[in-house]
């Protein structure tokens, strides 16, 4: 009886230790890992990767493909800052010489044949399952308010997630972000797209890292519908350029300019 | 043609001078047949083709050239077809087109950005169809159906941009400012039915009233008059901070729908033996100022917008000379039963103030809307056909909803709708666009091709509706286009 006793104890004694050991392992390496647990760093840093912070254009192909069709569409992207981005359509032909332009809060609109720029929402879709904040490539820096999820192995990678919450009134696609981040590299590993009620409606991944003004950057993203499977569409950006341009080409009014 | 043949060659001229960087050549070409519903009406088919080159000439120095090709089949005989009841100044007006849509310099600064040379541009921000009078020139011989970008005249102009502390400044001159296109004859859009119905009720009177001799009827197709003192200029100031977007604008130029000018002049052939009179109905266009105020906020699924505009100053749309209405008056004792009830002498003045607003909302891609309201108030001052000093007041209002849907995929289907009102005055617009890929080009993107089919159904019996020159002018169309 007192042997099982001891026997009782030493299991009980046996569970306290491991549980201390796993505790004070979780607390030394949250400690080491202080700095990158605070979401608004980890999100700086995987910003600065996902998106160049200077001026630049970049050409933009899209290849949505549903129910084994492709189609496929092109894009001159020309950012500016953080907040400002002006999207040119160059194919197909029927949408040429639309422009989009996400300037701060504001979206606007150019199509040719209404030769003026309208306001437009920032839930107006771009074509698949993309967005203009996608083709864009708008921070979510500014627009998100970042809390830290929990550390989680993708692809065999420990990959710090963040839960992002859209700031009211800010021209947001998407309510809700889960946003995967490379805990060694801080490069961005996946996002998921989520409504206001929590539901996962579409998933991200960010692939084909290549040097981009001189940081190994995602030149490929690949957006999976996640209501309706067989749905993706790819976006490649191409021939990145680093460019200044004028304030005013940011302008509602320019936004006809060529 | 010789226009299309002039801007190109500037364009050539200018690109080669400067040495050319980067061009763009893009094609379209459409196929549309438009009945109209009343077979007593006519019918259109027209061939269009159109040619836009833009060319990045240097850094921030782009050249523009926009030209179109029209022709439209319907105004012809063929061993089918013969004709119907268009006549030679519609056929010679409407049968063959071809012009420079646009033909421009655009300078892009670090501070300022400027065009020069033939533009369409449009400040008034408004969804409903021709809010303005005074600004933006449009192509109203089809009762200004078609898209902005088709309806817009251009005109020659210079504009500078620049950016001022909270936001931006626009300049715009104009030297030659330009008119509404109105019909050259009665091709059932009601304009011109309209002018020879009032010009024959008049001459009845005229008749009835004792006037010997003979009385010609006819329309004097006006023009804003030429000369440095003629010029059109305005400015307008743009600011956007905490998600409100500002606009207001100044513009000093010319009324765009005429104001018509009732005059009975004895003709110079006119002898005592045989009378001879000319009773003309002569298009002014007076010289007016034009205020606007916009506003607009976006959030993450909707769009608000209002705005005001504020037009002093303006000609009413029907004007008897003096001599002319006190004959009418002795006469008949009731013009307004041929004149209507908005005929006033000479002189007369018209103030009228727009306000309005507009709502967008995007459910999804199976449903958006868009949506706007505005209110007209009009004060005319003056005096009516019997000499009397009137100070009316009148308003009207006109509401405008579109909803679209894109639930399948390659399909657009929408409709849009305008009701006005007091004067109930209506019109539905659905249209069903189907877009498909064509042949593959060597950049891997795909021709495009749309067809769409849908119609006008129009109801209109009001006076002072924006809708009014439509009058009844119920039609389907069907429309192929593609892009190259």
């Amino acid at each position: 009886m007192k042997a099982e006793q001891n026997l009782g104890w030493q299991k009980i004694c046996s569970a306290l230790l491991a549980l201390a050991v796993i505790w004070t392992s979780g607390v030394s390496k949250s400690a080491m890992a202080a700095g990158q647990t605070d979401p608004k760093v980890i999100l700086e840093k995987a910003e600065v990767i996902r998106n160049p912070t200077g001026d630049y254009t970049v050409e933009v192909e899209l290849a949505d493909t549903k129910d084994g069709k492709t189609d496929k569409r092109n894009y001159e992207t020309l950012v500016k800052g953080r907040d400002k981005a002006l999207v040119k359509f160059i194919t197909p032909r029927s949408e040429s010489g639309t422009r989009v332009l996400m300037s701060g809060p504001d979206m606007y609109v150019f199509v040719p044949t209404s030769a003026k720029p309208v306001r437009i929402s920032a839930n107006q879709k771009l074509t698949g399952n993309a967005a203009y904040g996608d083709i864009a490539r708008l921070s979510f820096i500014g627009n998100y308010s970042a809390k830290y999820k929990a550390l989680e192995k993708v692809g065999g990678k420990d990959s710090h997630v963040l839960e992002l919450d859209s700031i009211p009134d800010r021209p947001v696609t998407y309510d809700k972000i889960e946003y995967w981040v490379d805990a060694k590299t801080m490069r961005p590993v996946k996002v998921v797209y989520m409504t206001q009620s929590g539901k996962a409606i579409r998933e991200g991944t960010f692939e084909d890292f290549g040097d981009v003004f001189g940081l190994e950057r995602p030149r490929t993203f690949i957006l999976k519908n996640l209501l309706k499977s067989g749905h993706l569409t790819k976006l490649k950006f191409k021939n990145p350029q680093q460019k200044s341009f004028p304030a005013l080409m940011f302008e509602k009014q320019n936004l006809g300019r060529n | 043609m010789a226009l299309i043949f002039a801007g190109g060659l500037f364009h050539v001229a200018f690109v080669t001078d400067v040495g050319m960087a980067k061009v763009d050549l893009q094609g379209r070409a459409s196929q549309t047949a438009r009945f109209f519903l009343d077979d007593k009406r006519l019918r259109h088919q027209i061939t269009e083709v159109g040619l836009r080159q833009v060319a990045d000439v240097s850094e921030g120095v782009t050249t523009v050239v926009d030209g179109r090709l029209r022709y439209d089949s319907a105004l012809f005989p063929t061993p089918t077809i013969k004709f119907r009841n268009y006549s030679k100044e519609v056929r010679e007006d409407e049968g063959f087109e071809a012009d420079t849509r646009q033909v421009y310099v655009d300078w892009l600064t670090e501070n300022w950005a400027m065009k020069i040379g033939r533009i369409q541009f449009d400040w008034m921000e408004s969804l409903s169809p021709r809010t303005s009078d005074a600004v933006t020139a449009l192509d109203l011989r089809y009762g200004g159906f078609d898209s902005a970008a088709q309806i817009i005249e251009p005109v020659e102009a210079f504009s500078a941009n620049t950016s001022v502390g909270i936001g931006s400044v626009e300049f715009m001159l104009v030297p030659r400012g330009k008119h509404h296109r109105l019909p050259k004859g009665e091709n059932g859009y009601g304009y011109r039915e309209k002018v020879n119905g009032l010009l024959a009720g008049v001459s009845r009177v005229l008749i009835a009233s004792g006037l010997e001799g003979t009385v010609k009827q006819q329309l004097v197709s006006g023009a804003i008059p030429r000369g440095v003192n003629e010029g059109e200029m305005g400015a307008r100031f743009l600011s956007s901070a905490g998600g409100v977007d500002f606009s207001a604008f100044a513009w000093r130029g010319h009324q765009r729908t005429p104001s018509l000018g009732l005059t009975l002049v004895e003709s110079a052939e006119s002898t005592e033996q045989s009378p001879f009179w000319e009773l003309d109905a002569t298009e002014n266009f007076p010289r007016m100022n034009s205020y606007g105020a916009f506003a607009s906020y976006g959030g993450n699924a909707f769009v608000l917008r209002a705005f005001s505009l504020y037009e002093p100053g303006r000609a009413p749309s029907l004007v008897v000379e003096n001599e002319l209405a006190s004959i009418l008056v002795l006469a008949s004792g009731d013009t307004s039963q041929f004149l209507g009830d908005s005929s006033y002498r000479r002189g007369a003045i018209e103030d009228r103030l727009r306000s309005g607003g507009g709502f967008d909302y995007v459910f999804s891609k199976h449903l958006k809307l868009y949506s706007e309201g505005y209110a007209t108030a009009s004060r005319v001052t003056g005096k009516n056909p019997a000499g009397t000093a009137v100070n009316e007041t009148s308003w009207d209002y006109t509401g405008t909803l579109r909803l679209t849907n894109e639930s399948f995929e390659d399909w657009f289907i929408s409709c849009d709708s305008t009701i006005t009102g007091p004067e109930r005055s209506w019109l539905i617009n659905p249209d069903v666009t189907l877009g498909w890929g064509g042949s593959e080009n060597s950049d891997n993107s795909r021709n495009s091709w749309k067809i769409s089919v849908g119609g006008w159904f129009v109801e209109s019996n009001s006076e002072k509706s924006a809708l009014r020159i439509l009058r009844g002018a119920r039609q389907a169309y069907m429309r192929l286009a593609t892009w190259f």
